[in-house]
This record gives C-alpha cells, sequence and structure tokens, in this order.
C-alpha cells in the first residue's frame, strides 16, 4: 500500500519537473537584465553618480579641476598655465627672455612659443591639447546638461539653478576661448569657419561654425546662464562658508561672472551697446570693488599678490605653487628683463610708483627677478591660494572706457581708466595728454599690458583690434603670418569634415 | 489489462511530448513494457574484473527494489526473491556500474566489470557541463587521465598537457625561465586577439601576485582558455597549484561544437578538470610521495672571463677618453687597478652565486570509502617547490574534503578545498644581475664578508677621478639581509551538487559554488639593501621600503542542467538543457611606505613615513554573467550523428544595446565503417569523419568600454570638493568578439587497431574584434571601443598512435605514438587607429621606444606574431659596417625604420611531440620528445650580450672579442667593437642579421617505473596494494638551431621526479 502510494506521489513528482524547470528559467528571463547591470565598483556608473544632487555637484567640480588638467588635454594646465601664465603670456611677450633657448622648464617650448611657431612639434601637441582638453570639459558639461534635464525634484535649495546655470556659462566660457584662439581676428573673419560649438554628448562630430554665429551661441548660452543664476542667492560673495558648494564665490563662474563674460563676448563681437551694459552693471553690483592699498605688498603671510577681491572669477588648483616654482623659479625662469619692463610701467603715463611695478616681480630662489603673481608665500591663508584668475574687475572699467571712448566720451573713459589707475598707485591721466580717441586707446592698450601680465588677456586684446603684434610687444621675433589664429589639429581636420 | 497498460504509456508519453516540445521541438514516442510480475527465490552469482580476477565487496543490487547484497571473498553474491527478468546493478570502486538483465528464470550468473579508467577515454565526452557518449559528439575534444598527465610531468600538470596535446601552446617566457611563481601562458589553437594593451586590460590589475582574480586573469592575457573545474570557472593559478593526484582527467575542448555551450567565453577554448570523485567499497588509503629534484640549465651561457672582459672594456675604450687628458690617466689609473686584480686570481664565475640544487617534495594523500549511498573521500597535500635560485620557492597545502550521498534517483555531494599557496622570490634579485655583473670583482673580502661596494672610492685609491660605469653593488650583499618577498593566495571553495535521476531517461543536476581567493604580498627592503646605494642623498626618511598587498576575490556560480537521453531501436537522442550564472566580485589594496632603516623592523607600522608614494592604490571590480544552452544529437544506427547546440550569454561587460549574445553550433559525424558498402579488410577498420561549425564568442575585455562611467578625481580637490569625469565615451553597442570555429575531423583505426590515427583540420574566424576608433577630439574623447577587426586562424592537428607490442602472456608492452600541429595566423581587418600605432613604432625621435628589439606591427594580411625588422646584408668586411638594404632595393649603412619588412614569425609552423612508452611486466619506460619547427625569433641576447652590449656596465658574450669585425677584410658576422666616444656601444636596431630560426628537438619527459608484482611478501605483509615507485627527468637535453641565453630573469631548469605511490 504505501510503496502504491509513493508510486504515485513520485508519478506526480515526474509530472512537474519539466513545467518547473521552464517556470525557473521563464522567471530568471526578466531578471536578467538587471542583474547584468553592474559596473566596476572603483569607478562610479553615471547612474549611480547622477541619482542626486551631490553626483551632479562632483560632476561639476569635475569640469572646474578639468580647467586645471582636463582628460586628453595638453602637458601643461589648461587655464592655470597655457591660457595664462605659460603659453598665452609668452605669445604676449610677457616674458622677452624666451628668446633664449630653453628658457622656462628646459626644451624648446617657450623658445618655439615666443617665435611663434605654431607647428614645432611640442608647441602643436601643447595646441592639440588646449583644443582637446577644452572639448572634453565642453562633452562633460554637456552630458550634465543632458542628464539633469528637469530633475529639478532632487535638488535642494537654489543648487539646480546653480548647476544648471554654472555649467551652461562654463560651456560658453570654453567655446568663446576656443573662438579667441582658433578663430580668425573679429575684425577681419566674423564670417570664417572657426570651431564646432558643441551641445550635445555624442561621439559624432559637430560641424565648425562662424566666429560670428559661435560667439552668438556664446551669448545665447550666457544670457540663459545668467537667467538660471539670477534665480540663485546673489546677495553677498562668500569666502568658507559650512556649505563646500556655496564657499568661494570667486572660484565658481557666478552671477557676475557670467555678467563680465557676457560684456567681454559683446566686446569681442563688436556689440559694444551691450558690453557697456554688463560692464557697467557688473561696476554697479560693488560686489568686487577695487583694492584700496596695496595688498600685494603686505606681509609675506597676508600677500594677496592677485588682488583677489577683484576677481569675477579665477580657477582654484592645489598645483600652482608647482607650476609657477617650475616656470619662474629657477635659475631658467621666464621673465620680463629690466628694459620691457620699464617700457610696460615706468615710461610714458606710468611710474615707478604702480603697485603692479614694485609688488609683481621679485627675487626667485636663484636670486632672479621674476613676475611674481603666482608665488605661493608660505603660511598664505588659504582663500589666497592656488587663484588664476579668469576674468577680473579691472577688466570691466577698460571695457567700459573703451566703449565710452568709442562713442567719444573721452572724459568719462578716461575717469574710468583713472579708477583704475587710482587703485594701484598711480596718479590719474594728465588730461592735457589724452585729447583724442586714439590716445586714450593707447592708454588702455598699456592698461591691459600693465594689468594682466601673467593673465594672458593680453593677447587677445591684440588680437581683437588686429594690432600689428611687433610694435604692440615690441617683441624682436618675426611675426608670421596668421599668427593670431592657432592651427585646428590634424585629427580634428581629418575626422570632422 | 492492455487499456490500462496503454494509458499508463499514455501519460508518460504526454510528460515526453512536453519534454520534447519545449526542448526541441521534436517528437518522441515512448513504448514501455514491464515485466512480469514473477520472483526468482534465490539468484547465485560470482562478480569479476575484465582480467578474471574475482572481486570482493562489490555491491550487487537489483534495480528498482530495495535488494542489495555485497560480495564475499570469493567474489560470490546471494540475492533473494529477485523479479524475474530483474536488472542486476554492479558497482566496485576503480570500475563502471555493470548492469545485465536476467534471463527469465535464470538464477545463475557471472558478472564481468571493466575498469573505469578506460571507460572515461572512450565512451564518454565530458564538456563540464553534461556528459554525453562518444557516438553522439561530433566535436573536437580530446582527454587525457591525470595518470597520464602525472607521468610525463609530475610536478607540472599545464607542462604536461602542453607535451601531450599539440594544439596547446605555452609561450615560452625567456626571461622568467623555470621561475617557479609564474604561471604560464597558455593558449589553444593561437590566438584571437591582438597583443595590445588597448583591450583595455594589463592596467587594470594593480595586484602584483597573479592572484585568484577571474577577470583580472583574462584581462591580461585576452588569449587564456576558458578554465572549468568540476563545472565551475576557475583559474589558471588553482591549476596550477593543484596536487596533480587529485586530477582524475583533462579534457580540452577545441571547436565550435564543443565549446558553443559555454557561449561568450569560450572562443579561447575550454580546458576541463575534473577531480577524483569518491567511489564505494572499502575504505581505500591512497599515498604518493614525489621528489623533485632542480638542476638549472646554464649551459646557453657564454659569457667572458676577467681578463677577457677587461680586455673587451679596453678595445671598446671604457678606458680612454681622447678628447680629456685628466680623465684619460685617472681611467688608465682604473685600468690598471682592475688589471691588477685580474692577475692577483679574482675571476668570479657569477652565474652560479645564487644557484642550487632545489629538492623539493610533494605529498599526496587521500582516504575515500564510503558504503553504497554515502561515501566520502579526504585528500592532503603538502607540496614544497624549491626553485634553482637560492630562497626562491613555492610551498602549497591542500585538503579536500567530499562527502556524497546516493538514494535510489537522488545524489547529493558537497566538495570543500581549502588551499594556501606562498611563493617566495628569490632574496639574490633578479638573474640578469648576475650574468652582468664583472668577474674581476671578489664576492667576499679577505675575511669572507659579502661586499657590498665592490670597488674602494677614488680617492681611496688615490686616483683623482671616480670608476668608470659609477659605483658597482654586490646584489648577492642582499640575501644576508632581513628581507622578506613572498605572495600568497589562501584559496576556499566549497561546491554543492544536487542530481536526480528522475528516470532511466531523463535526469535533473543543480550545483552551487561558492569560491573565495585571499591573495596578497609583503616586499620588504630594509635599508642597507643596495638598490637604496645611489638614493642616499635622497634622505634618510625614502631609504628602505615595505610594500604590502591584499586581495580578495569572490565568486558564486549557480548551475541547472536538465538531460535527456534515450535510445530506441537505431536511434538514440541525447538532449541536454541548462542555465548558469556567475557573480564575482574582486578588490585589492596595496599601500607602500618608505623609511625603514633597519632590518629588523620589518613591519608596515615601522616605517616613518610615505616617503614620495602619497597614495595607497586599490581596486575593486564587479561582474555577472548569465548563459543558457540548449543541445540536442541524434545518431541514427551507430551511423550517422548530427548535433546541434545553442547558446545565449549575458554579461555586465556587455554594452546596455547588446546584453544578451546568441551562439550557436552544429555537427555531423558519419562513421564510414559501418555502412553496408565498406567491405571487411585488413587494412581499415574504422573510420569516423566528422564535420563541425559554429560560433562562440570572447568577453575579455573591460567593463567601463560599454558603460557610462564617471572617475573621480582623487589627487585633486577644488575648494576641498571632489570631482568626478566621464572617463571615455562608453560604446553601448559594443558586442562580444565573436569566432566562427569550423572543423573537419577524421579518426581511423587501421591494420586491426595496430595503427590509430586522428586528424582534424579547423578554421578560426574571429570578428568584431574590439578595437579603438579615432574620432573628432571636439566630441571631447580621442577615440572609442568598438569592433572592427577580424583575424583568421587555420591549422590542423595529426596524432598518430601504435600499440606495436601487445603481449598479454608475456606482459610485454610498447607503444608509440607521434603528433603534430600547425596553425597559421592572418590579420583581415584592422581599425585605422591601429595604422597610428604603427607610425608611432616607426618613430626615431620618440626617446621611449626602444628600437633595439622589433616592435609590434600589424598589417591586414599578416599574422600578429609577424617580425618586423630591416633587411640586412651583413657587415662590410671594409668597414665592419652593417649594410642594410632600403625599400627600393637600395644598400646603405643608415638604419632607418620605415626599411622595415616582415622577416620572420614568431609562430612555429609545426609543434608536436613523439613519444615511446614501454612496459614489460612491472617495469614503464616512457619518453617524449617535443620539437618545434618553422618560426622564427629575434636572438635578443646576440644584440644585446654582443652589439649593444654596454661594456662601461655589464659583462658579455665571449663572443664579443671573437667574432666582431676587428680588421678590412674580417669577415664575421658581427659588428666591429671600436671606441667611437660612447664606449663601443653602437645602437643595434632591429635588423634581420638577428632573426633566427627557432626550431628545437627536447626530452620533455622521460620516466623509469616500477609497479611492484601484488604477490610479494613484503608488500603482503605492509598490506600495500599497488606499490609503485618511478623517476621522471624532464628537459634532459634540448637540440635547438638558436642559441640565447635562456632565463635571463630566472634559469631555466631541468628536473627529476623521484616518485613513490601506493594503496593501502
Amino acid at each position: 500500500m504505501t510503496s502504491k502510494l509513493s508510486r504515485i506521489s513520485w508519478k506526480y513528482f515526474q509530472k512537474l519537473t519539466l513545467p518547473a524547470v521552464i517556470a525557473v528559467t521563464v522567471l530568471f528571463a526578466p531578471g536578467c537584465k538587471k542583474f547584468l547591470d553592474v559596473p566596476p565598483k572603483d569607478l562610479v556608473p553615471q547612474a549611480t553618480l547622477l541619482k542626486d544632487e551631490q553626483g551632479f555637484k562632483d560632476a561639476l567640480t569635475g569640469v572646474y579641476l578639468g580647467m586645471d588638467k582636463p582628460k586628453n588635454g595638453a602637458n601643461y594646465g589648461l587655464y592655470t598655465t597655457n591660457l595664462s601664465m605659460g603659453m598665452m603670456s609668452t605669445l604676449a611677450y610677457n616674458y622677452d627672455n624666451a628668446t633664449v633657448p630653453n628658457i622656462g622648464v628646459g626644451g624648446a617650448f617657450f623658445n618655439n612659443v615666443v617665435y611663434y611657431v605654431y607647428l614645432d612639434g611640442e608647441v602643436r601637441k601643447e595646441i592639440d591639447g588646449i583644443w582637446g582638453g577644452m572639448y572634453n570639459n565642453i562633452a562633460n558639461l554637456n552630458n550634465i546638461l543632458i542628464q539633469i534635464g528637469s530633475k529639478e525634484e532632487i535638488f535642494n535649495r537654489d543648487n539646480y539653478n546653480r548647476v544648471k546655470g554654472e555649467a551652461t556659462a562654463l560651456r560658453a566660457l570654453f567655446h568663446f576661448d576656443l573662438l579667441r584662439m582658433f578663430g580668425q581676428p573679429p575684425l577681419s573673419g566674423p564670417a570664417v569657419k572657426a570651431i564646432p560649438y558643441v551641445t550635445q554628448f555624442t561621439i559624432r562630430s559637430t560641424p565648425f561654425v562662424t566666429l560670428q554665429a559661435g560667439l552668438d551661441s556664446c551669448i545665447v548660452d550666457l544670457l540663459a546662464a545668467k537667467d538660471m543664476l539670477a534665480a540663485t542667492d546673489t546677495s553677498a560673495v562668500l569666502k568658507g562658508v559650512d556649505d563646500a558648494f556655496t564657499s568661494y564665490t570667486q572660484n565658481h563662474l557666478n552671477y557676475w561672472a557670467v555678467q563680465a563674460l557676457l560684456a567681454r563676448v559683446y566686446l569681442y563681437k563688436g556689440d559694444l551697446e551691450n558690453a557697456e551694459i554688463y560692464s557697467k552693471s557688473v561696476i554697479g553690483s560693488n560686489k568686487f570693488p577695487l583694492i584700496s592699498s596695496n595688498v600685494a605688498g603686505a606681509a609675506n603671510i597676508i600677500r594677496d599678490r592677485t588682488f583677489s577681491q577683484e576677481h569675477l572669477f579665477s580657477v582654484y588648483s592645489t598645483s600652482i605653487k608647482d607650476y609657477s616654482g617650475s616656470l619662474f623659479g629657477t635659475a631658467t625662469a621666464l621673465r620680463l628683463l629690466p628694459a620691457g619692463k620699464n617700457t610696460v610701467y615706468t615710461s610714458g603715463s606710468g611710474n615707478a610708483s604702480d603697485y603692479r611695478y614694485t609688488s609683481w616681480f621679485d627675487n626667485n630662489a636663484s636670486a632672479i627677478n621674476v613676475p611674481s603673481k603666482f608665488f605661493q608665500d608660505n603660511n598664505l591663508p588659504y582663500e589666497l591660494q592656488g587663484n588664476v584668475p579668469v576674468i577680473r574687475a579691472s577688466e570691466m572699467y577698460y571695457i567700459a572706457a573703451e566703449c565710452a571712448n568709442n562713442k567719444n566720451d573721452i572724459a568719462s573713459g578716461a575717469s574710468l581708466l583713472n579708477k583704475v589707475r587710482a587703485a594701484r598707485g598711480l596718479n590719474a591721466l594728465n588730461a592735457a595728454g589724452i585729447t583724442n580717441t586714439d590716445s586714450l586707446s593707447t592708454e588702455i592698450m598699456r592698461e591691459y599690458q600693465k594689468e594682466f601680465i601673467q593673465e594672458g588677456q593680453t593677447f587677445f586684446y591684440y588680437k581683437r583690434l588686429n594690432k600689428d603684434l611687433k610694435q604692440a610687444t615690441g617683441t624682436v621675433a618675426v611675426i608670421p603670418a596668421g599668427v593670431y589664429v592657432f592651427p585646428i589639429p590634424d585629427k580634428e581636420k581629418e575626422y570632422n569634415r | 489489462m492492455n487499456y490500462f497498460k496503454n494509458k499508463l504509456t499514455g501519460k508518460r508519453r504526454i510528460f515526453s511530448m512536453m519534454a520534447a516540445c519545449t526542448l526541441f521541438l521534436f517528437l518522441i514516442t515512448t513504448n514501455i513494457v514491464y515485466g512480469q510480475e514473477k520472483t526468482i527465490p534465490t539468484v547465485k552469482g560470482v562478480v569479476k574484473n575484465d582480467g578474471g580476477d574475482v572481486l570482493a565487496g562489490a555491491t550487487v543490487s537489483v534495480r528498482g527494489t530495495k535488494i542489495l547484497t555485497t560480495t564475499k571473498s570469493d567474489g560470490t553474491f546471494e540475492l533473494k526473491n529477485v523479479p524475474e527478468e530483474a536488472v542486476l546493478s554492479v558497482s566496485y570502486v576503480g570500475h563502471t556500474r555493470t548492469e545485465i538483465k536476467l534471463k527469465p528464470r535464470q538464477a545463475e550468473i557471472t558478472i564481468r566489470m571493466t575498469s573505469s579508467s578506460a571507460v572515461l577515454t572512450e565512451v564518454i565526452v565530458n564538456n563540464g557541463l553534461y556528459r554525453r557518449p562518444a557516438g553522439n559528439f561530433t566535436g573536437a575534444a580530446k582527454t587525457f587521465t591525470g595518470e597520464e598527465l602525472k607521468s610525463v610531468n609530475p610536478s607540472n600538470v599545464l607542462q604536461a598537457l602542453a607535451v601531450m596535446e599539440p594544439s596547446i601552446r605555452i609561450e615560452q617566457n625567456n626571461a622568467l625561465g623555470s621561475d617557479p611563481n609564474q604561471l604560464p601562458i597558455i593558449q589553444i589553437r593561437g590566438q584571437n586577439n591582438l597583443p595590445l594593451t588597448t583591450q583595455g586590460g594589463a592596467a587594470t590589475s594593480a595586484t602584483p601576485v597573479s592572484n585568484g582574480d577571474i577577470m583580472s586573469t583574462y584581462l591580461l592575457n585576452p588569449n587564456q582558455p576558458l578554465i572549468i573545474l568540476d563545472g565551475f570557472q576557475s583559474t589558471l593559478q588553482i591549476i596550477y597549484d593543484m596536487d596533480i593526484n587529485r586530477i582524475a582527467s583533462i579534457t580540452v575542448l577545441k571547436d565550435a561544437a564543443a565549446t558553443t555551450a559555454y557561449g561568450s567565453k569560450a572562443a579561447n577554448g575550454v580546458i576541463v578538470v575534473e577531480t577524483k570523485q569518491p567511489l564505494a567499497g572499502r575504505t581505500q588509503i591512497v599515498y604518493a610521495v614525489n621528489m623533485n629534484v632542480e638542476i638549472a640549465d646554464l649551459s646557453s651561457y657564454r659569457l667572458l672571463d676577467a681578463k677577457g672582459l677587461l680586455e673587451a672594456q679596453r678595445l671598446a675604450g671604457v678606458y680612454t677618453d681622447p678628447n680629456n687628458h685628466f680623465n684619460d690617466v685617472s681611467l688608465k689609473q682604473w685600468y690598471d687597478y682592475r688589471k691588477y686584480q685580474v692577475a692577483s686570481g679574482v675571476n668570479t664565475y657569477w652565474l652560479s652565486q645564487p644557484i642550487r640544487t632545489g629538492i623539493g617534495t610533494n605529498h599526496s594523500l587521500s582516504i575515500s570509502g564510503g558504503a553504497r549511498s554515502v561515501r566520502y573521500s579526504l585528500s592532503l597535500n603538502y607540496n614544497n617547490g624549491v626553485g634553482v635560485m637560492k630562497g626562491s620557492g613555492r610551498e602549497r597545502f591542500g585538503l579536500n574534503y567530499t562527502l556524497s550521498y546516493t538514494n535510489r534517483s537522488l545524489r547529493f555531494s558537497n566538495n570543500t578545498t581549502v588551499g594556501h599557496a606562498k611563493g617566495y622570490t628569490t632574496p639574490w634579485g633578479s638573474y640578469s644581475q648576475y650574468s652582468a655583473q664583472f668577474p674581476f670583482f671578489k664576492p667576499t673580502d679577505s675575511a669572507g664578508n659579502t661586499i657590498k661596494i665592490f670597488e674602494p672610492t677614488g680617492t681611496a685609491l688615490g686616483i683623482p677621478g671616480s670608476p668608470p660605469g659609477g659605483v658597482f653593488t654586490n646584489t648577492a650583499y642582499n640575501a644576508g639581509l632581513d628581507m622578506n618577498n613572498y605572495g600568497y593566495t589562501t584559496t576556499f571553495s566549497n561546491n554543492t551538487n544536487v542530481e536526480w535521476t528522475i528516470n532511466k531517461e531523463m535526469r535533473l543536476r543543480g550545483a552551487v559554488g561558492f569560491s573565495n581567493n585571499m591573495p596578497g604580498s609583503e616586499a620588504f627592503f630594509p635599508a642597507d639593501h643596495t638598490m637604496f646605494v645611489n638614493a642616499l642623498a635622497a634622505g634618510v626618511a625614502d631609504l628602505g621600503s615595505y610594500t604590502q598587498s591584499r586581495g580578495k576575490n569572490k565568486s558564486i556560480d549557480g548551475r541547472i542542467n536538465f538531460d535527456y537521453n534515450r535510445k530506441f531501436g537505431v536511434h538514440t537522442v541525447m538532449a541536454a538543457f541548462g542555465v548558469s550564472m556567475q557573480a564575482t566580485e574582486s578588490n585589492s589594496t596595496t599601500v607602500q611606505v618608505s623609511g625603514l632603516p633597519n632590518d629588523y623592523l620589518n613591519q608596515l607600522g615601522m616605517a616613518n613615513g610615505y616617503g614620495t608614494i602619497i597614495k595607497p592604490a586599490a581596486t575593486n571590480n564587479v561582474t555577472r554573467s548569465l548563459s543558457s544552452y540548449i543541445s540536442v544529437s541524434y545518431n541514427y544506427a551507430d551511423r550517422y550523428t548530427a548535433e546541434i547546440t545553442a547558446n545565449a550569454s549575458g554579461s555586465s561587460q556587455f554594452g546596455s544595446n547588446n546584453r544578451l549574445a546568441p551562439f550557436w553550433a552544429g555537427g555531423v559525424a558519419w562513421n564510414v565503417d559501418k555502412e553496408k558498402f565498406f567491405k571487411k579488410n585488413d587494412i581499415i577498420q574504422n573510420v569516423r569523419v566528422r564535420l563541425t561549425t559554429g560560433i562562440t564568442g570572447n568577453q575579455n575585455f573591460a567593463a567601463h568600454m560599454s558603460q557610462p562611467v564617471f572617475q573621480y578625481n582623487l589627487l585633486n580637490n577644488y575648494r576641498l570638493q571632489l570631482g568626478a569625469v566621464v572617463q571615455s565615451y562608453a560604446n553601448p553597442d559594443l558586442k562580444w568578439q565573436q569566432t566562427l570555429k569550423s572543423n573537419l575531423g577524421v579518426t581511423a583505426a587501421l591494420l586491426k587497431g595496430k595503427v590509430n590515427i586522428g586528424f582534424d583540420y579547423f578554421t578560426e574566424n574571429t570578428d568584431n574584434l574590439i578595437l579603438p576608433l579615432d574620432v573628432a577630439p571636439s566630441t571631447g574623447f580621442v577615440n572609442y571601443q568598438d569592433n572592427l577587426g577580424a583575424v583568421k586562424n587555420s591549422g590542423y592537428e595529426f596524432s598518430i598512435s601504435s600499440p606495436i607490442i601487445q603481449n598479454r602472456t608475456k606482459n610485454i608492452f610498447w607503444s608509440l605514438s607521434f603528433n603534430v600541429g600547425h596553425y597559421q595566423n592572418e590579420i583581415t581587418k584592422l581599425s585605422p587607429a591601429i595604422e597610428a600605432l604603427n607610425k608611432a613604432n616607426n618613430s626615431t625621435t620618440n626617446p621611449e621606444l626602444k628600437q633595439t628589439t622589433p616592435l609590434p606591427r600589424f598589417e591586414v594580411g599578416q599574422s600578429m606574431t609577424r617580425i618586423w625588422a630591416v633587411p640586412s646584408l651583413g657587415i662590410d668586411p671594409a668597414t665592419g659596417k652593417e649594410v642594410f638594404v632600403k625599400l627600393d632595393g637600395s644598400k646603405t649603412f643608415v638604419w632607418d625604420p620605415n626599411d622595415k619588412k616582415p622577416v620572420g614569425d614568431g609562430n612555429s609552423k609545426l609543434k608536436g611531440m613523439i613519444g615511446s612508452n614501454f612496459n614489460y611486466k612491472g617495469f614503464t619506460f616512457n619518453i617524449n620528445l617535443t620539437y618545434q619547427v618553422g618560426g622564427q625569433m629575434y636572438n635578443q641576447t646576440l644584440v644585446d650580450k654582443i652589439e649593444n652590449v654596454n661594456l662601461l656596465v655589464t659583462n658579455a658574450d665571449e663572443r664579443v672579442l671573437t667574432e666582431r669585425w676587428k680588421q678590412p677584410g674580417d669577415i664575421v658576422s658581427y659588428k666591429s667593437l671600436v671606441a667611437n666616444g660612447t664606449n663601443g656601444l653602437q645602437q643595434t636596431n632591429a635588423t634581420s642579421r638577428f632573426v633566427q630560426d627557432n626550431d628545437y628537438l627536447e626530452a620533455a619527459s622521460t620516466t623509469i617505473g616500477y609497479t611492484f608484482p601484488t604477490n610479494l611478501a613484503w608488500v603482503k605483509k605492509l598490506r600495500l596494494s599497488t606499490p609503485r615507485l618511478f623517476i621522471t627527468q624532464n628537459n634532459v637535453f634540448r637540440f635547438a638551431t638558436i642559441k640565447t641565453e635562456r632565463g635571463t630573469g630566472y634559469p631555466f631548469s631541468r628536473s627529476f621526479s623521484f616518485g613513490l605511490s601506493t594503496t593501502f
């Protein structure tokens, strides 16, 4: 009897086997995809990172870090060396000893740069690296902007607008600087194809647009960014506060910096009306007042060599000490020789009392007098360390002055310029010498030359106005044709037709 | 009654139909007739083995009942109330289960059993997922028993496998020689991947020890075959460290039909390792001891002695400076000092200093037994592998426990393995340092203390300048220091198998495996170590270093298999279906610290800081994969066989758009001799032709290539915030590489079994090779990975074996075997990015490129192993300069990388083995010769030790003095040794002059063994059953066309093994 029972149950058991096997298999199938979705842990999968606010903040911070060392970038830091104290300043003839071989960190790099040999292997590599690094940053920004979409609900306070606004503005900044480097000078080639303006995250290449169209896209992005950032807390310019993300306003591309950038872009485009509006708006905000005493000449522990309160936006990097040390700290340091220094600072309307003359040059460890804007003194307060200005308040006065000058309002122009001169320990311009727009223009250029040593903006100033480089800089180099336009990387030409 | 019976079978039929419909969509009708319900009161019988001896203790049962007994000492048994025409089932240790159906009213029976080792190789093919009769199998596979492999090489199973199987090749690593801590690089039927780091490999593994991480080992060698140990994916390391006595069999699966069930992991072939399972019967104890003696093989070295070296240095201009008289005088004084040393008799043979005769032992003990339902086995193993360099070795401990329970239809088994292996790196340092050391340096001072710095300073000797070549330190000095340098790995694994025999036709099996592998390494170098001699100036804090790394690799596997096997009439149908999943996780941490001034401060925590190393390293990888297969085979009348297998694999490594990969294979086989038209003859008795084709995959690439991943920048912060950027452009369409494998095989038995031949021809077309594709940098990326390339491999394997003498009465057996394997490789498609890579390798301006060795270059139509060098006409007798041929045919003295042409191929055309196996009574004599023909090698030693030798700092080959060009008219093979201002160092770049044929014949193994007869008095007294003594010698001789210094970083060795094994 029992055996019969067991046989029957066995029989039914047998019958159920196959359906059971199939059921288990079928149950597996929908779980498959999820089971297989496990990227490695030491790298963070996008889906995990961009799930909350912190992830977006970190992705944005990644781009700020990329302004120093981006992926696919060059040998030298991007905004921290090539676009500031390194290549761009050398092109503006800030370091007249670069005409001697093996100056700087050794090798022929700066020597080739000062002679504008863009096609030299090393220089070419650096230019390709600028292109690659800038666009890698742009790709990261586009990824953030696509991923952030309308995920407003995962953000606290005004952080959605901060992230999205800053990302949009940074995209414009990078494209604008690419346009300034790789595009034709605005006076001679606004309709010439310049760069691709990339707004998608894709492996397919974006077609080249003209300088004009590129600048217009920058303006579109910046205006959008301005509106987004206007919706954030703009009551104060902060230093270190409890929230790391909103700390150090000046190290973020903030609301005012976006307006300053708009002024710079409009001016580059030749739209002086708008340039004046935005430069005045920044000046009028009074958030970034000009210095009132020579903070760059203060004792070492508080020595503010870059006049940091005037920074609308500066890039932070922990490596500035190394960069500055390798270029300016050695026996073969890059330098502006005494004659050149005097030409820039003390001749004409200049004076040896200029804070920039007295405090922006120091002897390095090898007792050589070098430009010292980026020296990081021992025990320097944290907030003064590692800043490389991208855009500063004094430029707003120069832009406003240029706009006034353009309207033949020489008096207003001179008065704007005098505000900066006063803040630099110089007397007001002798009104008798400023009789026409040309003379005021010359004074503005001289201010650019003095103010932006080691910051790289002077070269773009020359380019914007199609200045004769030989005349403007007094360089001994033969100026080749097309010196204002960097060569597009070969790989770009090959793969983006 | 009849009606009822039909109804019953009807139900069975429905069940079968369900199985058939869902599994393979064809219908099988079953028709079973049940026996009559009569019984026989007593059935008597006797159980014998194939030799006619009675078997005591065999289990005899009646199938389908609980009637069971064991045989007595005379092999007889008695069963009561046995149903008429019942099926008797007999099992015995080491024999296959035998089932015999009683004839009507039969009450007496003699049952003969066959030993199982023979059955394993001939009848069943096991692919690790399911077993099937060889008749239903069309694929190319080869099985070797553990015993066969052990007789070839008792200490290295992988070497043994390479000797026996022509399709397996082990990459000769000339630098690492016979280092016991180096895993061989193996491949089956050639390589399917470009040897580039573009596969995302290499850099991802931070752990210095070759560890048990499944993923990283494949990334390091993307051509490595899949390793399956008892049904679960395993690593080469585990097989390498495993006790050879535990191995029951190793099956090498080669073609698509054999491997497709493994889907996306199968393209490189599969090595299936099965361990011995406990057998029922009385408790059996097997003990084997093996002593392994290793002797360094230094015969390939021909270094200069003290006098010769000094002369060579003098000729090379080491002791002159024509441009600076002051230096010149100083150098002359150094020459005089060294000459005095030579004259005083210093002539140290450095090569023998770090060398010893390594004597290692392997003990292996296993106990197994149990009744019919519960069986167990326990095996213990201790192996002490001793390398030929002093202080190097590998110690292994192993414990394995298996418990199985079988009832009528369920079989449950659980297996636990614990292993620990510790590999010691020699404190004597790299062997290349000893071949470089000057023979006119003394190893010890007059008091017998080891010298640390060889020469006194110039000041001490009153010589104004520093010695030529700088400060020389004695690497041997480090051997006397208290330092640690070892790696270890602890392995734990537990596998559970459940097998349910539903009925005669159907079986369901499930298995779960868990393994945990914990590798680590410790390396401590005290401040007194010679590596810090020149770093003294760097400051005390950085002297001495300690590196510690820890890893943990876990994997969990699960599997369900169902198989169906039925024979009706002339038809045999076999089907198997299964699902498996795997999850692995591996991580590792490495910390390095500096500043441990004393050698007794040998702890990580004793360091005074991180020195210049600022960051610990860590990796963490997670992978998951899923695979399901279905395989159906059909055999008609033992004549025709057809099979088809399909697999769907998924892996977390694939792009999100391509998560599940389909693979398939099909094959047919034809037993020609079973046809009616095949007349019986004396020449050919047996011919079987097989043809298979199918697609398999390879997923040995890094996961981040297909998925968007952010990478944190941990070295920098932005105002105290960390940032992350997109790591690379993830290609969501990225697919597995797929290989279309085709195989045509013929096996035949000739001359009444006197000659057996096997032949396989194969082609493997790998498509979708993952290569980088360059894109416009304005996309933000330099390139991305896509399926772009293609490679074709083709070749054949041929084997012939012949039992020449088989005399049972006189007990003489002699068999010969020969095999040969050939494969060739051709790149059929490449991405443009590779062209850029080729160009970069032709650069003369990049100082990091070493043109002294042929750099890889990949071109469509060429093989991956092609050697590219500039064609050379030899040395111009007039000038002593090398004459090159440019691409346009003109001659030049100037070497230009753009003149490189394909001048050889690193892949040898033929590789194989010749073996002889002789048995007389208890004596065994085996010899296996391996050979390789038709490949080339760039003789780097000649270049490095004769022409590019920097005599300022290293010793050289004696041919530097004897065979280099000296004066006009000399017709020699080597460039002039002339001081050209840089101490005779004229760089010789990749030239066809040093491309040499790499053919060899080597006695891979020779074994002499003796099995003591069981009737000896002492054998009986000690209750031993098969005591066996054997001596194996590996690499007795080697004839090679190329003479290189073999084993530059670690010497090669010849080994002798003495083994004794016995069963209690």
